[in-house]
């Protein structure tokens, strides 16, 4: 693997439900190692991407190539294998069980035959449970481990899923609005949990609203609207992209006099 | 002769038709199996039953078991469809089940657990027709299926509640955020299913003469064939399908043996669902979840 | 030991072992309404087994606990990618024909029942109820647990982390249906005499609330339920239709109230936490 290849190469990708277009010809190359913001309204085709990179649609035309591998033929289950770790709009925890079990599930994936039957939660298991325990510290949620998902704050229950990603070693992490529903406090814990714990070979794509986060973490946004690519670049060129800003605001006199406020 | 049993076995595919649009409706708008149908099922054989034994004129027994179905129907709905716990798609299977527990013992304790003889209500004439025999009763239940069936179809498409209904079948959800009234809507289901079945129970009672407290139990086996045959989750598969499967009984019990019937039934019942569980007219249960 | 308490054991401890036989496709996510079913199976398989083939005890159990797994293992792999509707649907379906069939083969006995060779007093049973319990909580303690309630709770998130969860429910079902076959044999060989009727649906409807009033949340979720719905109407002495009553009346409240059951893991918790505080202050 040639070290100038993109992490991701999306070529001409679409999907189409019937007569509904939701993804139209998106090409978009990410570098290794870079932050890569994907902005755009509601609706725009985000979340329904990253769903394309997981495995959950298949697409109707395009290709996508992770590290330079296709992965048409990578079904859903063996796509975490492929190093796509994965957070959700809508948190997908396990409520009633505790953070370090939910950050295990990370791990089924490579678990060996003899780590099968070992209980989980034991000094048996000792390697599994340390490493678990490694990404929850990187969260900064080391006095939770051992509490109920459901007894957390919906900010620290958001971190639980960032180390559960974390935790499948991931070459591509994919975050989806992730500061949704977070306070002032909990997104600046949260960036800088994403800044110490994600190595810097690891590509990061975030789906995010706040431009200010966006800011903090990535070097290139990429705007979407109608499943389609409307911009491309770095925050500041992105904002005062006269597309994006029709995107967001319409065509009239005001809106061709605005720009996005810092 | 073979003619005779194409017709018997339609009429009495009639009330399986019945009972499995009660089950197919509430699979395909609330999402779930709903064991109380074969509890109404009886619910209606054995009221009217006891009322007409008790001296009422037939219209009356009917209405009033009618009333009678609607509010246990209600009350079902009441303690089953927990709309904000839909956390598990069993729980109102449970609840049902329940209910159909509660419903059978009541039946036994209030009427015993014989069967029991009922009253003709009415005389019409019967109808013979090239040779052939057709039962009042029979001809009833064909008629009354069709119909029912008909006016289910066409107030889905054409009223208000049947919209509502349609509604909160596609994406409960957001059906309330459309202004759709889901607690009434919900109701109205329940209510509807609840009168399928028991109608189903009416014509069973005047066919057979007979009711007991397991007349659920038989039937319901047969409605959920009908239902998977036909198509889970449509209405006209359900009424397609009970008219084959009444046909498959009355085959049977003619060529191979009476007591092989339930074998028969349950066994096509299984083999539909392994092989072809989308039935004739396609399913349609699944709701496509958003991430 | 007398004999009304030699049954009152036998009894509950078979619901137990009938309990984690539902519990087991539950913890996936699952319902098997037709866990009769897959008990007349094993029954039925580990009878004959010792009657026609002459089998030691032992096989025959092993015997009819295969019979049961294969039955269970093609109705899964039918219907384990469908909606879990079909599952329920199926297993319903499956108890239905093998009750059907088996009243009317009459080298069985059909209606008239059959005859079971070869006893198993309470040690065995209480034995394989032991293990069962122990080998059930073992195995939700490990990786295996958790894919199970992985899948339980979101089956698309689970796939997305690597579960296989179409193997998973397979798995799930097919241990239900061997433990439903054990349940089976060791009541066979026990009471010594099998009708097919009496493996009917509200059996398999027994065994559904066992292990639902308990919780699927923890593995003695099921024994817990298993052993209220046993042994409380000893207790109360109730009779007829208004056990029955009651029982269904319990599924509709419990539906209402609580169906995540009695012991979640919350509850578990604090209760454990309730104990150690008390421990601590007698000490």
């Amino acid at each position: 693997m040639a070290p100038d290849t993109p992490a991701l190469a999306i070529c001409d990708l679409s999907l189409r439900f019937g007569g509904l277009c939701v993804i139209e010809s998106l090409s978009i190359d990410v570098k290794r190692g870079s932050r890569t913001a994907f902005i755009g309204p509601n609706g725009a085709g985000k979340t329904t991407l990253f769903n394309l990179l997981s495995g959950v649609y298949s697409p109707t035309e395009g290709s996508i190539l992770l590290n330079g591998r296709s992965l048409q033929d990578v079904p859903l289950a063996k796509r975490v294998h492929a190093g796509i770790g994965r957070t959700f709009q809508n948190l997908r925890l396990m409520k009633h069980l505790t953070v370090l079990e939910n950050v295990m599930l990370g791990q089924h994936h490579r678990t060996s035959i003899a780590g099968t039957f070992v209980p989980l939660v034991s000094r048996f298991n000792r390697a599994a449970v340390d490493k678990a325990l490694k990404a929850i510290h990187a969260v900064g949620l080391q006095r939770e481990a051992d509490r109920l998902a459901e007894g957390l704050s919906y900010g620290m229950q958001k971190r639980v899923e960032l180390a559960r990603a974390l935790v499948t070693e991931p070459k591509l992490l994919l975050l989806d609005e992730p500061t949704a529903g977070l306070n002032t406090a909990e997104r600046s814990e949260l960036l800088g949990a994403l800044k110490s714990a994600v190595g810097l070979d690891v590509t990061i794509l975030l789906i995010e609203h706040d431009l200010g986060f966006i800011g903090g973490i990535c070097d290139h946004v990429v705007v979407l609207n109608f499943g389609r690519k409307i911009a491309e670049g770095t925050l500041d060129e992105v904002k005062t992209d006269k597309a994006v800003i029709a995107a967001y605001l319409g065509t009239g006199r005001r809106a061709r006099e605005a720009s996005f406020a810092a | 002769m073979i003619e005779q049993q194409l017709i018997n076995g339609l009429m009495l595919g009639s009330i399986y038709a019945l009972v499995g649009v009660a089950f197919s409706l509430t699979i395909g708008m609330l999402n779930f199996l709903n064991f109380s149908v074969p509890g109404l099922f009886m619910l209606g054989g054995v009221l009217s039953y006891g009322l007409l034994k008790a001296g009422f004129h037939w219209s009356i027994a009917f209405v009033l078991t009618i009333a009678a179905i609607t509010v246990v129907s209600l009350v079902i709905e009441r303690f089953t469809y927990r709309w904000l716990r839909l956390s598990s798609p069993f729980i109102p299977l449970v609840s049902s089940i329940g209910f159909l527990i509660v419903l059978e013992n009541s039946a036994i304790m209030r009427f015993g657990s014989e069967s029991m003889r009922v009253p003709s209500p009415f005389k019409l004439t019967d109808l013979h027709l090239a040779g052939l025999f057709i039962s009042a009763p029979q001809l009833l239940g064909l008629v009354i299926a069709l119909v029912g069936a008909a006016i289910m179809s066409l107030m889905l498409k054409r009223t208000k509640l049947g919209r509502s209904i349609r509604g909160i079948a596609e994406n409960p959800r957001t059906a309330e955020t459309l202004g759709i009234n889901v607690n009434r809507t919900v109701s109205s289901i329940y209510v509807i299913t609840g009168i399928f079945a028991a109608v189903g129970g009416i014509l069973f009672a005047l066919n057979y003469q007979q009711v007991a407290w397991y007349m659920g139990q038989e039937v319901a086996a047969k409605g959920l064939a009908a239902m998977v045959l036909g198509g889970m989750g449509s209405l006209w598969g359900p009424v397609i399908g009970g008219f084959l499967v009444g046909l498959i009984e009355v085959f049977s019990i003619a060529y191979v043996s009476s007591d092989a019937v339930n074998a028969v039934v349950y066994g096509t019942l299984l083999a539909l669902l392994l092989c072809w569980p989308n039935g004739l007219l396609g399913a349609r249960i699944s709701t496509v979840e958003r991430m | 030991m007398s004999g009304y308490l030699t049954q009152v054991s036998a009894n509950l401890l078979i619901s137990v072992i009938l309990a984690y036989a539902a519990y087991v496709p539950l913890a996936t996510g699952q319902l098997n309404i037709g866990v009769a079913g897959f008990m007349c199976v094993g029954a039925y398989a580990s009878a004959v087994a010792a009657a026609v083939i002459g089998l030691p005890l032992f096989l025959c159990v092993i015997v009819g606990m295969l019979c049961a797994s294969g039955a269970g293992l093609l109705v899964a792999i039918s219907v384990a990618r469908m909606h879990g509707i079909y599952y329920s649907l199926a297993t319903f379906a499956f108890a239905e024909v093998v009750t059907a069939v088996l009243v009317n083969l009459d080298v069985v006995g059909g209606a008239r029942g059959y005859v079971v060779v070869g006893y198993f007093g309470l040690n065995a049973i209480t034995l394989a109820a032991l293990l069962v319990v122990g080998g059930v909580a073992y195995m939700m303690s490990t990786r295996i647990g958790l894919a199970f309630t992985a899948v339980r709770n979101d089956e698309r998130a689970a796939a997305i982390f690597g579960v296989k969860v179409f193997a998973t429910k397979v798995l799930a079902l097919v241990i239900g249906a061997a433990l439903a076959g054990l349940a089976g044999s060791l009541y066979a060989h026990h009471y010594s005499y099998i009708e097919a009727q009496n493996f009917n649906f509200m059996l398999s409807a027994n065994a559904v609330l066992f292990a639902l009033l308990g919780g699927v949340q923890t593995w003695w979720g099921p024994l817990l339920g298993a052993s209220a719905i046993a042994l409380i109407p000893e207790f109360l002495r109730t009779s007829g239709e208004w056990r029955y009553i009651g029982f269904g009346a319990i599924m509709i409240v419990l539906m209402v109230l609580r169906p995540e059951g009695v012991l979640t893991r919350a509850t578990t918790r604090r209760l454990a936490a309730i104990t150690r505080r008390f421990a601590w202050g007698k000490a």
